[in-house]
């Protein structure tokens, strides 16, 4: 199967309705368009000899052009490798070596790679000007691979944070988005208003609503009052945002109720009490949480419709199960605090690098998460920090190693430590401890070759000088989550 | 602080932490035009907040509050001379 067939058949049954609209710009293309654009994009690639299985990336913000650009792309069987446009050049220079990029798709504005082949342009329709480049054309990848029948890779230091690349087959993201949609039902007559990075959520959302017939409403401008103005004109019945938005929502009131949505579902990181209390007083529609894993899809949905407390994810969403484990890999009652383990179709298929099929890195079937929680009597699931070390800005995780790894880098440098400080509106906010060979470095160099190298999300606010940084008597750097975190944090 | 002021820290951090390797900019430059995104925009809060003691509350999360680092200053300026 092909996820590009979902496309398809909504184009089929719904060619003159809308697929997507910029609400900022108002641009729109309707189902059938959306298919012809994507065919458009599909034979364009194939034309520069792009075949099934190759990893090629997508770089592109989020924007109309996307969607048919992220289908074509699908359709010719080729593996979609993400590449958020904010990255910097030696992020993405990491990713294309990691997962051995044929080539990439990317947007007019992109940088052309230095030193790769020529870029071939797309020169009309939604995506005109966007350019193909070959990097490593005859990478073959392993064997393994090759037998599977793979949609997307992305990018992340996976949950081991030594793991890179996690591939996604089409049938497991088929499965996720079936197990999603049978508790959050998008139909044909769904507006869902999009405010997240298209970069990373594209997998299981975006292609649910394609394959429901859904609108989506894509919202550029994310400040506040924006979103509020975006809401009263275009009356969603969906709102799929990440705790920031719907506490800065919140915090306009007060507001008329959203007598149009539907459903609003908090994702990509964990929401608080008051966060909730706030939005649903102002606008009157209860806040639901997803749980979202790249490894899993999302495993758990909570709608709030059962009586599930506000802060729990909820229960698994069906052809998913849900167990908690000790560290002796004991198998724990309801109440007890344990390492969180998914099973269902929905699991990722591979590791990229270093190559490893999911059947070994599971146990019966079971991923560990790293995520510590403990189910309820009822089968819902409450979260109470990570096992491994993880900072989360507005919604962004990443692991402090890979800073840790750009700051030592740095002429100077003996060692650092990077943690999250707890911050009220982001969450956590990334922070430096260095140690340094002499006195007097330069620490606004420091911060320029971290801003070089790193997204500005994962570039540390503060670098303070220390004398060492702690470690545990094995010598590894204590993290703050070498004991479980509450997890009542933004 | 005046606001040529404040908007020179501005524009020194946003050219150390964010367009470290882009274009510098200067205090009159549109930040969006820029480059700049919702990620960086909220560096940027990060750094007001820890300089001047706010955290700008939403309702002024604005276009016009955010357009270049001296529209920035001189929200900030305002602030803290409420009259």
């Amino acid at each position: 199967m092909n996820l590009a067939d979902f496309l398809q058949s909504s184009a089929e049954r719904l060619s003159d309705r809308p697929a997507v609209t910029d609400v900022g710009s108002g641009g729109s293309l309707t189902y059938g368009q959306l298919a012809r654009e994507a065919e458009r994009v599909a034979a364009f690639l194939r034309a520069q000899g792009v075949e099934p299985r190759q990893r090629i990336g997508l770089m592109a913000p989020n924007s109309l052009a996307y969607l048919p650009a992220a289908f074509g792309l699908l359709a010719t069987g080729a593996c979609l490798t993400p590449l958020a446009s904010h990255l910097t050049p030696a992020e993405t220079a990491q990713i294309m070596t990691e997962v051995q990029l044929n080539g990439w798709l990317s947007w007019p504005a992109a940088d052309r790679l230095p030193g790769a082949e020529g870029r071939a342009i797309l020169s009309s329709g939604a995506c005109d000007g966007f350019g193909f480049q070959w990097t490593d054309r005859g990478a073959e990848g392993p064997a393994e691979f090759q037998q599977l029948n793979p949609a997307f890779i992305r990018f992340t230091s996976g949950t081991t944070a030594s793991s890179k690349g996690v591939v996604l087959s089409h049938e497991a993201t088929a499965a996720r988005v079936e197990a999603a949609d049978r508790v959050l039902r998008f139909g044909d007559r769904d507006r869902i208003l999009w405010v997240l990075p298209l970069a990373y959520h594209f997998a299981v959302t975006i292609v649910a609503y394609v394959r429901a017939g859904a609108h989506i409403l894509l919202c550029p401008d994310t400040l506040p009052g924006a979103l509020v103005d975006s809401i009263r004109r275009f009356r969603p019945s969906v709102l799929y945002a990440s705790p920031l938005h719907f506490e800065r929502l919140g915090n306009l009131g007060p507001s008329e109720p959203l007598t149009t949505v539907r459903l609003c579902l908090s994702t990509s990181a964990p929401i608080t009490p008051a966060v909730i209390d706030r939005f649903e007083s102002v606008y009157g529609v209860p806040v639901g949480q997803a749980y979202g894993i790249i490894e899993a899809g999302l495993p758990c949905i909570n709608l709030r419709t059962e009586g599930e407390p506000p802060t729990s994810v909820g229960p698994p969403v069906p052809g998913y199960e849900i167990a908690v484990f000790s560290d002796e890999g004991a198998r724990l009652a309801s109440g007890v605090l344990g390492e969180v383990a998914v099973r269902g179709d929905g699991l990722f298929s591979a590791y990229y690098r270093p190559w490893q099929l999911r059947e070994r890195v599971t146990r019966d079937g079971w991923f560990m998460t790293g995520d510590i929680g403990w189910l309820d009597r009822a089968g819902a699931l409450s979260l109470k920090g990570r096992k491994k070390a993880v900072i989360f800005m507005a919604g962004l995780k990443f692991f402090p190693e890979e800073v840790e790894d750009c700051i030592n880098q740095f002429p100077g440098v003996k060692e650092s430590r990077v943690f999250g400080r707890p911050h009220a509106r982001l969450g956590e906010v990334p922070c430096a401890e260095v140690v340094l060979d002499s006195s007097g470095r330069d620490l606004d160099a420091l911060r320029a070759h971290c801003a070089r190298a790193l997204s500005p999300y994962k570039v540390p606010f503060e670098f303070t000088v220390v004398e060492a940084v702690p470690r545990t008597p094995g010598g590894k750097i204590l993290r703050r989550t070498e004991a479980p975190v509450p997890v009542e944090r933004p | 602080m005046e606001p040529d002021q404040i908007a020179d820290a501005l524009t020194a951090f946003i050219n150390t932490n964010i367009m470290a390797r882009g274009h510098p900019v200067r205090p009159n430059d549109d930040l969006e035009a820029a480059g700049l995104d919702s990620m960086a925009l909220l560096k940027v809060l990060l750094f007001i907040e820890a300089e001047f003691g706010f955290w700008i509350p939403d309702e002024d999360l604005v276009r016009d509050t955010l357009r270049s680092p001296l529209a920035l200053a001189n929200y900030i300026r305002r602030r803290q001379s409420p009259s």
